[in-house]
């Protein structure tokens, strides 16, 4: 696990918690970051809950599958940490600070805390900034990734026309429903500084110190989080940041999963999404596309997913691609290996049918469903 | 406050310098996206405290509209949305005026709604009764004046999925069926879907709001299906 601090940036200073002692010199790697600024609000209160928040998303970062036979790597994970709020609320300014060159972060999580009644409110928000739409010196940035595992690709060649079929995350910009976090939690975990550090994952073991400002996350361990801070290791107890689990941390911690190509991994966390029932529609819809898509990059049938998706909202164009690509997935397989059956007739005529009926909610030029088009009028076994 | 105490008949002056504002600043209101959301004044607000209470209620109200704008105007929909980010809230201490005035104002401008309204102290509780003018828009709506009883309280501030913005965002809906393409339309239908998706499915307007988005889908459909 490495530190890394990037001094007076906009006035603020980064922590960053790295998820591996390797990153640098494994620096081809992609990383996929997380950037957390200080929430606004009264006090520390800000501070408190972006760092309780903060924690929870970064125990559900991790490097390979629990189990791993065969030796999966899921890359870079990390949370680049602020200990200011950002000069204004609002996405446009979170998605500008993501992609600052020191930052260079896929998610910027930040919000505001204010009191009610005896606990705590945390209005939070996810921005998920473009790199190509923002400019420096005239050039588009670029988060300096490899492999784009977000999106959401087919690859195909049909009547000699070669054609790759791309589809984008759902939604860039959300707003969470507010999150309520008791007044002893919030007390209890204001800075990292006041967390203790005990030699053993044990709260009975001796105390080898304080948890600095800045400190490194070594390894979970149930209720317990290993860290490094101050030239000391020692393990810090956390379990009521696990009891305050919302569906906030599940879904970015998801977003972060499928970023890194963690299929199985973002799969249990967004179903944990769909099933809290605070879910908003909005991010239930999303986190069901997820869902969806992580089946189908396992082998798996995600259409059950998509379909629950177009339920709740048969408006929504992301659906329909989400379902149109689990659709052609299946015909592209069933082509390849020239089985023009039942089974074949039936999904081209259910997918001809939902583009028929969706077709009002593409631009008339849309590429993508131009694609799709050409694509169920000539996979045919003729 | 002191407009509440004229006769309409005083009051007729002062609202035609008051709508002449707002047809100079908008010469093609016709084809202009309604991005307005003008607040009259509110009756109730008698004392310092109620003043609060009323400042904290439209605090709300902006919350709601920036939330809204901020969602539908996100950079990745595109180009065309981006006229979102000019929807605001604009305050008046006017009176709203009788129904026709406000169909006038509503005609005249680029106002999405008109609200006003009075504000109850309950004792217990603040509560604003907000009359939200729709125009000439809810063509799909049994009425173009909708009623919004809303608590003033923190927990009224957290909601973002409420009838008040599953209202807003049907009127931007409408609005831009007749002045932008049907994909565009149909992103707020789908918006508008999500927001009355976590309200009560069994009060009123929610069912009314449910049929209008059917036949708002099937005018698009049709609209697509025409297309050579």
């Amino acid at each position: 696990m490495i530190l890394r601090i990037i001094s007076n940036l906009l006035s603020m200073s980064f922590v960053i918690a790295l998820l591996t002692v390797s990153s640098f010199v494994h620096a081809e790697r992609d990383e996929i970051r997380l950037f957390i600024p200080a929430f606004k609000g009264p006090g520390n209160l800000g501070v408190n809950v972006a760092t309780i928040l903060n924690l929870q998303i970064w125990r559900t970062l991790r490097m390979e599958p629990d189990k791993n036979p065969q030796g999966e790597d899921f890359g870079l994970g990390m949370i680049v940490w602020g200990e200011s709020p950002l000069l204004e609320d609002s996405h446009i300014a979170a998605e500008k600070v993501a992609t600052l060159d020191n930052i260079n972060s896929q998610f910027s999580f930040w919000g505001e805390t204010f009191r009610y009644g005896n606990g705590v409110i945390g209005q939070t928000y996810l921005s998920i900034p473009v790199f190509s739409d923002h400019q420096r010196d005239g050039i588009a940035l670029d988060d300096y990734r490899n492999k784009y595992n977000e999106i959401w690709t087919h690859s195909i060649k049909v009547k000699n026309k070669k054609i790759q079929l791309k589809v984008d995350i759902p939604n860039r910009r959300y707003e969470f429903s507010p999150i309520y976090l008791s007044k002893s939690i919030v007390d209890k975990f204001s800075l990292p500084s006041k967390l203790i550090m005990y030699k053993d994952p044990d709260r009975s073991s001796p105390i080898v110190g304080e948890v600095g400002n800045k400190y490194i996350g070594i390894e979970p361990r149930g209720h317990y989080q290993k860290v490094y801070s101050d030239g000391k290791r020692g393990w810090v107890y956390l379990p009521q940041l696990a009891k305050e689990r919302n569906e906030v941390v599940d879904f970015i911690g998801g977003l972060i999963r499928i970023y890194r190509a963690d299929w199985h991994g973002a799969k249990d966390l967004m179903k944990r999404v769909i099933e809290t029932p605070s879910t908003a529609t909005t991010l239930k819809v999303d986190a069901l596309l997820y869902k969806g898509r992580c089946l189908e990059e396992t082998g798996a049938s995600g259409e059950k997913a998509f379909e629950l998706a177009f339920k709740l909202n048969s408006y929504n164009h992301n659906t329909v691609r989400y379902w149109m690509m689990s659709q052609l997935t299946v015909l592209f397989q069933l082509n390849k290996a020239k089985i023009y059956d039942q089974e074949f007739d039936n999904k081209l005529t259910k997918a001809k049918m939902l583009l028929k009926n969706s077709r009002f909610l593409f631009r008339e030029d849309d590429p993508w469903l131009n694609d799709v088009d050409f694509i169920l009028k000539n996979l045919t076994k003729n | 406050m002191i407009l509440s105490n004229i006769s309409t008949a005083c009051l007729y002056p002062i609202l035609v310098v008051f709508l002449t504002f707002f047809y100079s600043d908008n010469a093609h209101a016709e084809q202009a996206p309604r991005i307005n959301i003008n607040v009259y004044h509110f009756d109730g607000v008698e004392n310092d405290e109620l003043r609060k209470y009323f400042s904290q209620y439209k605090g709300i109200l902006k919350r709601r509209i920036s939330h809204i704008s901020s969602n539908l105007s996100n950079t990745s929909r595109g180009e065309e949305f981006q006229y979102l980010r000019n929807l605001k809230i604009i305050e008046s201490a006017q009176e709203a005026g009788s129904i026709k005035h406000r169909e006038e104002v509503w005609k005249g401008t680029n106002t999405l709604q008109l609200l006003s309204g009075i504000v109850f102290d309950q004792g217990d509780s603040i509560t604003v009764m907000t009359q939200v003018y729709l125009g000439l828009l809810p063509e799909y709506l049994k009425k173009s004046l909708i009623e919004i009883e809303l608590n003033v309280s923190p927990e009224e501030y957290r909601k973002t999925r409420d009838i008040y913005s599953a209202l807003t965002l049907y009127t931007i809906l409408v609005d831009a069926m007749d002045k932008k393409p049907a994909y565009i339309a149909s992103q707020y239908l789908s918006e508008t879907k999500n927001y009355i998706s976590d309200l009560d499915q069994l009060a009123p307007l929610t069912i009314e709001l449910n049929d209008a988005l059917k036949k708002a889908e099937q005018i698009l459909k049709n609209r697509s299906s025409s297309l050579p």
